[in-house]
């Protein structure tokens, strides 16, 4: 249960919510175990009460009360249920909104390699699911075992009317009839999703090479081969399902059972008890049937365990991704964002200091090099290109600039300050660090520049535009610049993808720059017209420009290469 | 076709099992009704007729009998239907599989895989829920109620009569409610797909939140999104609950009435109809039976959401379905009515054409090919296209141009529109090293019999040698047994091209079709890669190369270029 223990800690403040919603719940239950027993007492009571009238016998029963009761109770567990349903599910995506803010401020703590991976299909899907699970942590995990708890409780007081020895008995073994197959759900659930999970990630990752790989596989005619694997793990798959729906739907059935099999012994000693004249015949019938009422509130103990038991391992899975950033926490701070980064410092040449890399050595995996020794000098305003094969660790070069990956030896000084020791935000501040991966934000085009710098005129964004030979683009644009760019909206080429981010990175005004691969995705002549307009917004910037070739790369004052961990003058 | 019909097509290979499931649910219906008459019974005799529970042993026994049964009932429908849905799940899946492999590279290229991916699985395990529990209720929804309905007539006609007046208003009490939450939720869908779609846009996107410092703003809109996603979604709810209030409220008031007419009756204050003649088993009867004349349409209702997912879940599939209908479609047209066959089907009767190829031994020759994409009309005109045996073909061009889409019709992945492509034959196998390589999550060894699936592993471990792959794997924990790919060891670009080559030594394909091989390449990659080109082609294969990389050029005994969308032979200067 540790794992979930942050996430019942954001319940706190919703602790009011929470409790208002469990007792419409309760409200519910208790109004649909009343409307039963209390029909099945009046209806014995009218039939005895009617004998006796019919035999001549003066008797006298209140029909008001009783009568009032059940239309109380009917009209209330109506409404109870809407009005349950609606609040708790507002409460629900309250809680919701909270674990997606945090969730996405824990992300956001990780190292840019993990992020990296964060793009990926599979993973974005599985947060989600994770996610989606967690929220339903309180309405379909925990609020069920407390309702089904407090609702025997209720039925148990009904029951000592009759009979207290048969009322704790009968609470007795169905707290613990349900208990029991709640906890088992728990256990057996978890054992069955954490199989099902593995075998849905793996038919998952089997089917996304089967149709990425489909050129290749249907060229060299293995697709039958391949096809195999495919079966073999959707076979794996839907029998994990099924073990899992049959595990739920067996637990159900059993406490089903249970359940009929105490209403019927109530009902017995009831009307045994009866028979010894110790209880009315009302009573007698009360007492199964304020049981058999407990049908609705119990029943689903072991879907219930089954969720605590997924929301457990969704809460694992969410945790582990976001603890094993490379980087700890103290380097980034609150603050670490807004303000700082959005001010926009004129730079004048001369501010722009060095960069140096000092003996640096990065090992990846299973100890092999990526940087082997690294030394570079990047003087105030030099511009330095350096090539080499994807792979060969241009991108460990920039991180390492980012202060995202730290070295295993030596160390990286900007303007002669160590960056490991320095301020992660004002450091950030001063870089203009362009990614090799593009990321673009659904929103408009003037939102996804502004994102370097919010308080960017349209005009300042129109000469951008300009500069990057994207103005033809976005006068053809339904709104220009406001045009809805991303997902649900219109739909950028990589080149213009990149050209954009490339002018997020220019509208930043950093002194110190990083370019990763800044005209990949151009064709020739657009990669020459912005290639003139890096060089000419470099000026007076001290810049480190990456590429797999040198013509990949704007003209710098030196070039580079780097392989097997070491940099050449070409 | 209708999502709901194709659901039901979908269904008909389960039927015997679907019904089978409905009869449980209905044994399990007529035991609950069984229940009920004993309990009466049992309580009658004793309050009323003040006999003793020893002399009601069989009835006794009969009731307990009756409610160990019920869970037993309840099982094997689960486990029926269980099996019956992972059928129609299995033959879906396959299906739609067997839909991608026919569609190809081409037809599928503009999907995204990993949604593409998403479908094929969740979006077939959403199907569950429809045939696991919504079908079967389906039935057992209507003959329960009846059922009882009968056996309440029995009883009293009078409180038979307030259920079967309730049972049909509730569907259109359910009917006017649902109409307003669809409606409601046609006009909210869009704004509430994009709010649940902005959190995942700026996960995406968290590198470059954290380089502008922009993690807080955007935690801050995320929070300001996710409440606006809140507030919609609860206009949304508030009016769907209505329609599970409706039934929640019959429920209970019929449950109310009866007890009150009963009451009433009983105590002889109703005078008319069958009142004066209930007992307390009759009344306690059909009181018992009242809430069940509810629950199967409560359950349907629940399960009601499963048919909802079911109907989403289908219709996508239908869009990817139909996708590969209309490829069907045209390819059968242009088969039927164009002026020359198409070039698969011309592949596929190859042994017979390739006597006809110009020199008589197997060579690849393509004639007045037009290639066409989706969306983008004709992308390239090869008048002609010669390769021989042992020789490298160049095939350069600005990227965009087509090349990557020649090499896809070579390779019998993509139809052209007319002209023919004549291909060695027999062997109808081609080595294809894509830009960038594919590879699979798995281990090197199998990403390199990928190209072979029958080779030895002898001849795997020396294709793997030839290529490099050895050279790198070597230094890997478990050498060529290491997994790779996306949730293995990641290769770098030029690891990768090495796989893709020791792929191409390992087949036995006679015609070798090359994409950008040298785009990223170190060297070290590109002299394996070159030399391996050399190799290959003393082998006696046919390489084609399509690239814009001018070391090629020096290698390659014939080239070609693409020019203004036409493919041209280069002439040596």
């Amino acid at each position: 249960m540790n794992e979930l223990r942050p996430y019942l800690s954001m319940m706190r403040p919703y602790r009011g919510r929470l409790l208002i919603g469990a007792a419409l719940m309760l409200v519910t239950a208790a109004s649909g175990i009343g409307l039963l027993a209390l029909s099945g007492w009046f209806i014995t009571a009218t039939a005895v009460t009617g004998a006796l009238l019919a035999a001549g016998v003066a008797a006298r029963l209140d029909i008001y009360v009783p009568g009032g009761g059940i239309r109380t109770f009917a009209v209330t567990r109506t409404v109870a249920r809407y009005f349950e349903r609606v609040f708790n599910h507002d409460v629900v995506l309250r809680l919701l909104r909270d674990l997606r803010g945090q969730t996405f401020s824990r992300l956001a703590n990780l190292s840019p390699g993990v992020l990296g991976q964060l793009r990926s299909g599979e993973l974005l899907n599985r947060l989600t699911t994770d996610i989606d699970r967690l929220d339903g942590l309180y309405l379909r995990g925990l609020a069920p075992p407390l309702v089904a708890g407090l609702a025997i409780l209720i039925t148990v007081a009904l029951l000592a009317i009759g009979s207290i020895a048969v009322a704790l008995t009968a609470g007795l073994i169905l707290m613990t009839a349900g208990a029991l197959i709640g906890v088992r759900a728990w256990f057996s659930g978890q054992a069955l999703t954490r199989r099902l999970a593995s075998a849905n990630a793996n038919l998952r990752a089997q089917l996304v090479d089967h149709l990425r790989g489909l050129t290749e596989l249907k060229a060299f005619g293995s697709v039958g081969y391949h096809r195999k694997r495919v079966d073999g793990l959707d076979e794996e798959e839907r029998a994990g399902e099924e073990r899992l729906a049959i595990e739920i739907a067996t637990g159900e059935a059993i406490l089903h059972g249970t359940l009929q099999l105490v209403a019927v012994g109530v009902l017995l000693t009831a009307l045994s008890l009866f028979a010894a004249d110790r209880i009315s015949g009302a009573v007698a019938v009360m007492m199964p049937l304020a049981i058999l009422a407990l049908l609705e509130p119990l029943g689903v103990l072991p879907g219930s365990g089954l969720h605590l038991a997924r929301a457990r391992a969704s809460a694992k899975r969410l945790d582990t991704r976001s603890t094993d950033g490379t980087y700890s926490s103290q380097e980034t701070h609150p603050g670490d964002g807004d303000g700082d980064g959005s001010q926009s410092t004129e730079v004048t040449p001369g501010q722009a200091g060095d960069i140096r890399f000092e003996s640096v050595t990065v090992r990846r995996g299973a100890g092999a090099k990526v940087l082997d020794e690294l030394s570079l000098t990047v003087g105030e305003g030099e511009h330095v290109g350096i090539i080499g094969a994807s792979g060969c660790g241009k991108s460990s070069l920039a991180n390492l600039l980012a202060g995202w990956l730290v070295p295993d030896s030596g160390q990286v000084l900007v303007e002669g300050k160590p960056v490991k020791k320095q301020d992660f935000a004002s450091h950030l501040a001063r870089l203009g660090y362009l990614t090799q991966q593009t990321d673009l934000f659904s929103g408009t085009i003037a939102g996804n520049l502004r994102v370097a710098c919010a308080e960017a005129s349209d005009a300042r964004l129109w000469s951008l535009i300009e500069v990057l030979a994207l103005d033809e683009f976005v006068a053809s644009c339904p709104d220009g610049i406001n045009t809805w760019i991303g997902e649900s909206g219109l739909e950028v080429s990589g080149g213009q993808a990149r050209r954009l981010a490339l002018g997020r990175v220019m509208l930043r005004d950093a002194p110190i720059v990083v370019l990763d691969e800044p005209l990949s995705g151009l064709d020739e002549a657009t990669a020459a017209q912005v290639s003139s307009a890096i060089e000419r917004w470099l000026t007076g910037r001290t810049a480190i420009v990456l590429g797999h070739e040198p013509s990949a790369i704007p003209s710098v004052d030196r070039l580079l290469q780097l392989r097997t961990g070491r940099l050449a003058r070409i | 076709m209708k999502p709901s019909e194709w659901l039901a097509r979908e269904g008909r290979s389960v039927t015997p099992r679907l019904r089978l499931a409905a009869l449980y649910g209905v044994i399990e219906g007529l035991l609950i009704i069984a229940q009920a008459g004993l309990i009466a019974w049992l309580v009658h005799q004793v309050v009323m007729a003040g006999a003793s529970l020893n002399a009601l042993l069989t009835p006794a026994i009969m009731l307990i009998l009756v409610v160990l049964l019920r869970p037993v009932a309840q099982i094997l429908r689960a486990r029926v239907s269980i099996a019956a849905s992972s059928t129609v799940r299995q033959r879906v899946r396959s299906r739609l599989i067997d839909h991608a492999e026919t569609l190809g590279p081409a037809g599928l290229a503009s999907r995204d895989t990993g949604e593409t991916a998403s479908q094929l699985t969740e979006q077939i395990s959403a199907l569950d829920g429809y045939y696991s529990r919504y079908r079967p209720q389906m039935t057992v929804a209507v003959v329960i109620p009846l059922a009882i309905a009968i056996t309440a007539f029995t009883q009293d006609w009078i409180a038979a009569l307030f259920l079967v007046v309730s049972a049909p208003l509730i569907p259109l009490f359910m009917a006017l409610v649902g109409m307003g939450a669809e409606r409601l939720n046609r006009d909210q869908f869009e704004s509430v797909a994009r709010l649940s779609g902005q959190f995942l846009d700026r996960v995406r996107g968290l590198t470059t939140l954290r380089l502008f410092g922009r993690v807080d703003d955007a935690t801050d809109g995320i929070l300001a999104g996710s409440d606006e996603y809140r507030q919609r979604s609860m206009r949304v709810l508030r009016v769907a609950f209505l329609s599970s209030a409706v039934l929640e409220f019959f429920a209970s008031v019929a449950i109310a009435v009866i007890a009150i007419y009963i009451g009433f009756g009983l105590l002889g204050y109703i005078e008319f109809g069958p009142a004066p003649e209930l007992t307390l088993f009759s009344g306690l009867f059909v009181l018992l039976l009242a809430p069940e004349f509810f629950q199967p349409l409560r359950t349907l209702a629940q399960h009601y959401h499963d048919r909802a997912t079911a109907l989403g879940a289908a219709e996508l599939l239908m869009g990817f379905e139909a996708e590969g209908e209309t490829a069907a479609q045209d390819r059968s047209e242009t088969e039927a009515g164009g002026p020359t066959a198409c070039g698969e089907s011309l592949m596929r009767a190859a042994p017979a054409a390739g006597a006809r190829t110009p020199d008589g031994h197997g060579g690849l020759r393509a004639t007045d090919l037009k290639l066409e994409r989706p969306g983008r009309g004709i992308v390239l005109e090869v008048p002609e296209l010669v390769a021989e045996p042992g020789e490298r073909v160049l095939i350069e061009g600005p990227s965009g141009t087509g090349k990557t889409t020649l090499l896809l019709a070579l390779a019998g992945l993509l139809s052209p529109s007319t002209g023919d492509i004549r291909r060695p034959p027999l062997d109808q196998r081609t080595a294809w090293l894509g830009a960038p390589p594919f590879i699979a999550s798995a281990t090197l060894r199998e990403n390199i019999r990928l190209g072979y699936p029958d080779a030895s592993d002898d001849a795997l471990e020396a294709a793997a040698n030839r290529a490099g792959v050895i050279e790198f794997a070597e230094r890997l924990p478990a050498g060529l047994d290491t997994g790779v790919g996306e949730r293995g060891v990641g290769l770098s670009g030029g690891q990768a091209q090495r796989v893709a080559l020791a792929r191409a030594f390992v087949s036995p394909a006679p015609v070798i079709l090359l994409d950008e091989p040298t785009a990223a390449l170190d060297a070290e990659t590109e002299r394996y890669v070159l030399d391996g080109l050399s190799a290959l082609a003393t082998e006696g294969r046919i390489t084609v190369i399509a690239s814009h990389d001018r070391v090629l050029r020096d290698s390659a005994e014939r080239r070609y270029q693409i020019r203004h969308a036409r493919l041209e032979p280069v002439v040596d200067e």
